[in-house]
Order: C-alpha cells, then structure tokens, then sequence
C-alpha cells in the first residue's frame, strides 16, 4: 500500500478528489508534458548517436580509420552523456585496428572505469525508462563485450610484447567470468557463461611468460578453453576448438605427464604435437585476424490498438546481419631463403553469433518491459482523460485520445545502442619457426609485415580483413 | 485513483531530482602522506606503506651487520625487477622509487642506478663527457662503477574474490634480497594489504 501523503488535507465529504486534487489533474498535466519533452529529449538523443555510430562503423569497417577517428572525436558532444561508454568502446576499437596500441589502452582503461561506475544505477533514469524508453539509460554494455575489452586490452599489450600487463588483462578475465555467472540465478538462461577465445588466448599469454608456474596456469586456462570449445561453443555457435588449443593442450599435457595427451593428440587426427623443449628451441608467431563487421541492430515494432481509441506500440532491437565475404584465410610465411609455409586462420570467437545469442536471451525480458511500459502509460491516460472529461466535460475530453496515441508512437524507440566497431570473428592461427627473419603475407601477396624470432620468442600480429 | 496520484507525485519529485546541478569543479590540496581511497585499486599510499614498512624489516635482520663485519663497509644494492602478477596495472616504478628511497634515506646501504634507463642515462652522461667539451679535471672515468653486493627482486600478487557490487581483494609484496655472488637469499619480506570494496547498486 502506498502511505499517506501527509500534506493532503482531509477530502470533501463530497468529492473522492481532494482539495488539492484540484490541482492533481493539472499536475497529471504536467507530468504527462514533462514526457513528451522528455521524449523530444530522447528523440534527439538517440538521433544524435545513431547518427553518428554507422557512419563511424563504416569508415572503420572499410579501413578509414583516421576518418573514422575524426568523425567520432569532432561528434563526442552527440554522444551525449548517457553513451560515454560506446563512445570510448568505439574509440579504443579505432585505436587498436589503426594499430595505435597505446593510445587505444589508454582509451579502454577509461573504459573499464567508467563500467565500474556505471554499477551504481540511477532510480531517477530507471523511472524514466518505464515511463519513456530505454535511452534514457546509461548504455552499459553487454556481458560479452565487457570482455571483449579484455581480450583487446590483452592483445594490445601482446602487440607491444608486454606479456606482464597482458596477463593482468587475462587474469581480469577470470574474475569478470566468475561475476557474470554469479548474477544469473540457477535455471536462468545465461548461454554466455565462459569465453573460450579469451581463455586460449590467456593460455598463450602465460606461456609466453615462461616460468613454470605460468605454464601450469596456462593449462588450466587451456583446459578450461577446451571445455568451453566442446560444450557451449559447438551447441550455440557451432565452434570446434583451434589446433593450436588442441597442439598446446597436448604439449603441456605431455608435459605434467597427465592422462590426457592421447584425448587431445586424438583430437589432433594423431598427429604429434611438440614437446616443451623442442617448442623452447624454435619461436612462435600468432596471426590473430578480425573478420567482418558486428550486425546492426534494427528496430521490430508490434502496433497495439487499445480501447478508447487509443493506439500504443512497444518496440525491441533485432539484430541484422551485415554481410561479408569470407575473405583470405591462408597465411604464407617466407623465410630468409625464400622457402615459403601456409597455415589456415580458424574462428576462435565468433562475436556476431555471441551478440545475436546474447540479445535473444534478453529478449523477452525486453518484450515484457515494453509490453508493461505500453500498459501503464495506456492506464494513466484513461485516468487522466477521465478527469479531463469530468472537470471539463466529455465533448473537450476527445481530443485526448489522439494526442495521447501520436506521444504513445513517438516516445516509443528501441534501443539500438551496440559496440559497433567490433569484428564479427576472431581468427587465429599459429606458425612454430626457427630463429631467424621472416615476411608474412595473407594468402599469397598481402603483406602483413616483417618478424625477427629468436628461440623461445611468441610475437602477435594483428590484422584486419573486412576490407 | 489515490494512488496514481501519489505515483505521478513521485514520478515528478524522480524527475525534479534528476535535473543536473550546478556542476563545479573543486581543487583540493592533499597532504601526499594521507591515505585516499576512492577506487578500491591498488594506489601511491599502498605503494608508501609497504615500502617503508618492508624497508625497515628489511634492515632490521641481521644480513647488513653480517656483511659489514665481514667486509668493513655498507652493503651496495640494485633494486631489480618487480613483477606484477596482480589483477590490475600497477605503476610498479612508483613503488620501486619508494623502496630506493627508503632504502637510501636508512643511510645503513649504498645504492647503485639500477639496469636500463637510469643507468643507461648515467653512461650516456659519462660518455658525452669524454667528448672534448668537459674540464678534463672533472671527466669522469670509464670503468669505475660499483658492483652491487645484492640485488632486491620483487612481485605484487593479488588473490580477488568478487560477487556483484563486491569484491575483496589481497595485495601480497614479496621482496627478496639475494646475493649477486652467491644466489644466496639473505632476506625475504612479505606485506599483506586486504580491502574490501562495496558498490551501492542503486541511487538517485
């Protein structure tokens, strides 16, 4: 029960409304307008960043990215306050594809401080969220993509051979999972409960370290990835787990002397897989390719005829497919003597599937809050045309109606708010190599650079192939 | 029809509040020694605590006496690395520029400029002074450093329990100080910081 509000004074003996209920129907009034600038508010809100988000997605999926940094740093004021994050997420995305690593860890700490922030909600901003519509919040990002920044934080600092602040990244990781699983309750549908690619890629991270205690961590992290490979990643988005986890997983197996060699040399169609010292005496490159762009989302409206000549529509985000060739897979590596290797790029981290999964697992969260937010705007307008209609009579009350259902159609929006610089896959592929000098190229004739290796040395390179 | 009333009446109050204030920003001067936490992440008073508390246990075992009567003189130490195995980014020069200090400012060692930028710094100096510029009474030498006697190497680990809108998290700083000659470990020091972080999930 609501309490009493102890400023009303007694009611007329009369009247069920109270002497300020005089005034509660202009209050209702006031209210009601105070939405509809609220809606003009959000309208132009959510217009400045959807301005604004594809243009710059599509710069940087085309490769412009110094224009695509321009276009999203002469346009941060649009943003506006409630999309800081997406704007710094987009901005350290440019960053790290333009291969500006330490300006983009810079931009993905900030980042990761304002996600902290952002933990403390707003009862104000929910409030209006019921009452107007999903912009009115902070964009929060998703569980994956708070991930995500990891994973590009990791390979950023791998990009600059600094394996030590690589591996805080690959820890943080490990603590954000265990958080994300803890918020759902048993039985709730929570698909993305582990990130395989994440873990693979701490695997490497912790053997680049070398010690044997990071070796040890680097199985467990290797295990864990295969786990998540073989159970959540082959039912929801139909990945198997790369050589190079099953290759490491069998060579560190090996290693410990555990019973699981033959599982993963088994995995491995027999073939063998290198010993710790003979992998200490050769250098490994990691070629990490970005493929496609993340989908756009789109708007899915159902239109609700009410009673009373009333019209409302709830509406909700739908992801749609960008598409995009599958492109070079082949990596060829030609040494000092001309002797040239291939090796094939596989998906490590499908981040389109993981983005469509994640937002069907919400969306009937999302379709009952807009359900609900469209009933209890339908209910406080009856009221308020009731009281229109008795203060003012039934003829002056008509106009209501419309009014009401144009605000119903025009407040209503959903929320289209996604990381959009992301790639739509992650591929990785491995190449074991002596010591020496050697030039990279995607498939035959695309240079990807030139690498100097000498024994027991991991480099990355980092590229992108959308375009 | 009470209770719409009162709903309207608190959805207004809601939005009232929410207006922005008269946003200002407010500079005020802090004493470095004073303990801020706003974050909960490891920051300069960790970093001042556990170097001056190591620092003194450090000199208070008996290893520098020993070496003393050994060799009639201070003991010369280099401060080596200090890894981060943490789950944050930690500035780790911060806390090797406090532990220098502490170790300096005891007056019970001598210290050396420890290997890459400082000592590189050091010998660009040298040799730019064998350059036909400097006073040659004043040019100093080559091959006249001083060897360190121990080296101090050193790791911060964290160990972090989180829940939503929780966590506690252990920093441990581990030094050790060994025997560049012998690998011998002649002190190991351990300090312990634990803080408990709590987030409020909602506010106005």
């Amino acid at each position: 029960m609501f309490p009493r509000w102890r400023f009303l004074p007694k009611p007329l003996p009369s009247d069920d409304v109270y002497v300020i209920g005089a005034a509660v129907p202009s209050l209702l009034y006031g209210i009601f307008f105070l939405l509809l600038a609220g809606t003009a508010v959000s309208l132009s809100s959510c217009a400045s960043v959807m301005t604004v988000q594809p243009q710059v997605g599509r710069l940087a999926a085309s490769g412009r990215y110094a224009q695509a940094l321009t276009a999203l740093e002469t346009r941060q004021a649009l943003y506006g306050k409630n999309n800081q994050l997406l704007f710094l997420l987009e901005k350290g995305m440019i960053l790290h594809l333009n291969g500006q690593y330490r300006e983009s860890i810079a931009v993905f700490e900030n980042a990761k401080s304002l996600w902290e922030d952002l933990y403390t909600e707003s009862l104000t901003k929910i409030a209006a969220s019921w009452v107007a519509n999903d912009y009115a919040l902070p964009y929060r990002g998703e569980d994956f993509e708070r991930v995500m920044v990891n994973i590009f934080q990791a390979l950023n600092f791998a990009a600059l051979e600094d394996y030590e602040s690589a591996l805080v990244e690959a820890r943080d990781v490990d603590s954000k999972l265990a958080v994300i699983n803890e918020q759902y309750p048993p039985g709730q549908k929570n698909v993305y409960r582990e990130d395989a690619f994440a873990r693979l890629l701490a695997g490497i991270l912790y053997e680049s370290a070398g010690s044997y205690g990071n070796l040890n961590d680097a199985l467990i992290s290797y295990e864990k990835a295969y786990d998540a490979y073989a159970n959540d990643y082959r039912e929801h988005y139909g990945l198997e787990p790369p050589r190079v986890l099953l290759e490491n997983l069998c060579t560190l197996a090996r290693w410990t002397g555990g019973p699981d060699e033959g599982q993963y040399q088994g995995a491995l169609s027999g073939q063998d897989c290198p010993s710790l010292k003979e992998k200490s005496l050769k250098a490994e490159v990691i070629i990490i390719q970005y493929h496609g762009s993340v989908p756009d989302k789109r708007t899915e409206s159902v239109l609700i005829p009410l009673p009373g000549g009333y019209v409302s529509s709830f509406s909700f985000p739908q992801y749609s497919a960008r598409s995009h060739e599958d492109g070079l897979r082949v990596i060829s590596v030609r040494d000092q003597q001309g002797k040239v290797r291939h090796a094939e790029t596989e998906a490590g981290e499908e981040i389109s599937r993981i983005a469509s999964k994640n937002l069907a697992d919400r969306k009937t969260r999302i379709m009952i809050k807009g359900a609900a937010r469209s009933a209890g705007r339908y209910f406080i307008e009856r009221h308020i045309e009731n009281e229109i209609a008795e203060k003012h009579g039934r003829d002056r009350a008509r106009w209501f109606p419309v009014l009401a259902s144009f605000l119903n159609l025009a407040v209503d929006r959903a929320d289209l708010r996604s990381w959009q610089t992301l790639p739509a896959e992650i591929r990785i592929a491995r190449f074991i190599l002596d010591p020496g000098h050697y030039t990279f190229f995607l498939g035959q004739d695309v240079l990807l650079g030139d690498v100097a290796v000498s024994p027991g040395q991991k480099r990355f390179i980092l590229f992108c192939s959308n375009f | 029809m009470r209770h719409i009333k009162i709903f309207g009446v608190a959805i207004l109050a809601l939005s009232l509040v929410s207006f922005p204030g008269c946003a200002s920003k407010r500079v005020k001067r802090l004493n470095p020694e004073e303990v801020v936490d706003l974050s909960g992440r490891w920051n300069d008073s960790d970093s001042q605590l556990v170097a001056k508390e190591m620092i003194q246990d450090a000199l208070f075992r008996p290893w520098s006496q020993t070496f003393m009567e050994i060799h009639k003189r201070l003991p010369v130490v280099v401060v080596g690395p200090v890894t981060n195995r943490s789950h944050e980014h930690i500035n780790a020069a911060v806390f090797i520029k406090d532990l220098e200090r502490n170790l300096l400012n005891s007056g019970k060692i001598k210290f050396v400029a420890a290997k890459g930028e400082e000592r590189d710094a050091v010998r660009d100096e040298r040799s730019s002074q064998q350059e036909g510029y400097t006073d040659p009474a004043t040019i100093k030498v080559f091959g006249k450093e001083t060897g360190a006697d121990f080296i101090v190497l050193g790791s911060i680990n964290s160990v972090k329990d989180e829940v939503s809108g929780r966590y506690v998290i252990l920093y441990q700083v581990n030094l050790e100080l060994v025997d560049i000659e012998t690998n011998q470990k002649v002190w190991i020091g351990q300090k312990n910081i634990k803080k408990s972080v709590k987030r409020s999930k909602y506010s106005l």
